[in-house]
């Protein structure tokens, strides 16, 4: 899996490429965790480049979002696409978090 | 792990119960779905299948710190694919665990059986039995029939070494 940071105006972006699953999701935290601990309160997930996600990606993203919430901060997601969108809605984890079709509605919602 | 092909429309793969012998796993079983032209979510979804169950007989099928054997075979079949899973740990079946909850209260979310949820969302098919020791999980994905020439079901024509 791919991960990307990119610090935008009011929050950090990160964008995912390709497999998450239980080998790579912990590359994932470390990455979340570093956004959390420099303070960012918007951490945006952009999962348009997502090929495949599994239980241990959701939990993944679970724990992330008990992290920032524990500091004040939120999490949102964008671009859920195809299979990736199915598991979400599947698991009943669309409904947990804030989602948006596009990368500049979830930063703008702050 | 050991990779044999010897059936163009099967993949007969042995790994150890180690998490780390996953990558080379997916490696073999996306070369021969991309070989037999499934179509991403009959890719995902055996992707699912493997991961889920894998993962939960690596985690929970064993008291012991021994290395064993799982077996896994796809079968590519005239509209469909079949993932068989076989190994010797603890008598598990899937499909007699509990729905997991699925309420939109983070907080109050219990997370366990997530990943059995989804692979029984996400297959067309499932079967379990216990014999002679051992676990034995068969899953079905339908594919679009007119992806590889119609032939003969063979389900039961062969078998991979060792099976």
């Amino acid at each position: 899996m791919e991960i990307v940071s990119m610090k935008k105006e009011n929050a950090m972006l990160i964008r995912l490429k390709g497999r998450m699953d239980v080998v790579t999701s912990p590359a994932f935290e470390q990455a979340c965790d570093k956004v959390i601990l420099g303070g960012d309160k918007l951490l945006v997930l952009d999962l348009g480049g997502l090929e495949y996600i599994s239980s241990a990606g959701l939990r993944s993203i679970l724990g992330v979002d008990k992290k920032i919430k524990a500091q004040g901060g939120k999490l949102a997601l964008c671009n859920l696409m195809g299979m990736v969108k199915e598991v979400f809605h599947v698991s009943g984890f669309a409904e947990m978090f804030p989602t948006f079709d596009t990368v500049e509605a979830a930063l703008g919602s702050t | 792990m050991t990779t044999t092909p010897p059936d163009p429309g099967r993949l007969c793969i042995t790994m150890c119960n180690a998490l780390n012998e996953l990558p080379r796993l997916n490696q073999s079983v996306q070369s021969f779905l991309q070989q037999h032209e499934a179509p991403p979510p009959a890719v995902f979804a055996a992707n699912l299948a493997l991961e889920e169950m894998i993962t939960n007989i690596i985690k929970y099928g064993y008291d012991d710190s021994l290395s064993h054997d799982i077996r896994i075979t796809l079968t590519r079949e005239p509209g469909r694919l079949t993932v068989r899973i076989e190994d010797d740990g603890h008598e598990f079946n899937p499909l007699s665990q509990p729905p997991p909850d699925t309420s939109p209260q983070i907080e109050k979310r219990k997370i366990g059986g997530l990943g059995i949820h989804l692979v029984r969302r996400t297959v067309d098919a499932m079967w379990y039995r216990r014999r002679e020791g051992r676990n034995l999980l068969e899953m079905i994905i339908r594919l679009p029939s007119d992806t590889e020439p119609a032939a003969p079901s063979t389900s039961n024509a062969g078998s991979c070494p060792g099976t």
